[in-house]
């Protein structure tokens, strides 16, 4: 029943807790990215300083994993394994979505940005989740838990 | 490394390196004649047959690790969310490269990166790691 798959208190202010993290970080990406064009303009093209700001926003990735890696000291066993499988489907998942990606550019498919990767690492780690969550759902209530 | 190790690495191995030689033979005989395809589904069609011996493989390292035990598994994950991590960096520092007017790279490179992580790291932790109790 519906009533089995409630969240525990717990469960439920860590995911508060991750969510206002993960939200805070992407809110900071957001800004790095916006103010990027207007900071390249105040330095002379191809310096080195330049170059460093160009890769300003990878720090937003360092903060991301942290973020992650705060939630997953908080969680338990279980929602580890959850999390574990989701992580699973995104790493193999990605795997074989850029390397379909790259067959096909041999048959002149247009090369795109490797800005492009993480985006589809993160969608597939979020329908990793979706899937995980679905299948903990059928678990629980068709009687197979 | 223990009986139990070895069998199951023994397993993996042959399981993998089937799916290995089924993609090599795929490449070689399709890359070649991609060309002599006009229309663009078919082309498109034979370029991603190569995927078939690659899920193979992917389908061979799930397969091993379901046969690993907890500490085993633990330690892929461990292993598997190192190189996750270093991919995503890697490749999003290399997007804001391009911006700076860097060569834009085959997506081969993504798999071909993940790949590498995944096996530096699984050394390092073979070498440096926590040893199976």
């Amino acid at each position: 029943m519906p009533g089995n798959v409630s969240l525990s208190d717990k469960d439920r202010r860590d995911l508060k807790r991750f969510a206002l993290e993960m939200s805070l970080v992407l809110a900071a990406g957001m800004g790095v990215v916006l103010l990027l064009p207007a900071l390249l303009r105040l330095v002379p093209a191809q310096s080195f300083v330049w170059f460093l700001i160009n890769l300003s926003p990878i720090s937003i990735i360092f903060l991301a994993i942290w973020v992650g890696v705060r939630n997953d000291r908080r969680s338990d066993e279980y929602q580890r394994n959850l999390q574990r499988r989701a992580i699973y489907i995104a790493f193999f998942g990605t795997g074989i979505v850029t390397f379909a990606y790259g067959l096909l550019e041999m048959t002149g498919m247009p090369r795109l940005s490797m800005l492009n990767v993480w985006l589809v690492m993160t969608v597939m780690w979020v329908a990793g989740w979706c899937a995980v969550g679905l299948q903990e759902h059928w678990k629980r209530n068709l009687g197979h838990g | 490394m223990d009986k139990f190790t070895k069998r199951i690495t023994r397993t993996y191995w042959l399981e993998l390196g089937a799916a290995i030689a089924l993609y090599t033979v795929f490449i070689f005989t399709v890359m070649p004649n991609l060309h002599r395809f006009e229309v663009l589904w078919q082309r498109s069609a034979l370029a991603l047959l190569p995927m078939v011996p690659f899920i193979l493989g992917m389908i061979a390292i799930f397969r091993h690790f379901r046969r690993m035990d907890e500490f085993q598994r633990a330690q892929a994950f461990e292993v598997i969310s190192i190189a996750s991590a270093g991919t995503m960096f890697l490749t999003f520092g290399y997007g804001f490269l391009e911006i700076a007017g860097w060569p834009q790279i085959s997506m081969f490179w993504v798999w071909m990166t993940m790949g590498a992580l995944w096996f530096i790291t699984n050394q390092i932790y073979r070498l440096f790691g926590r040893h199976h109790p």
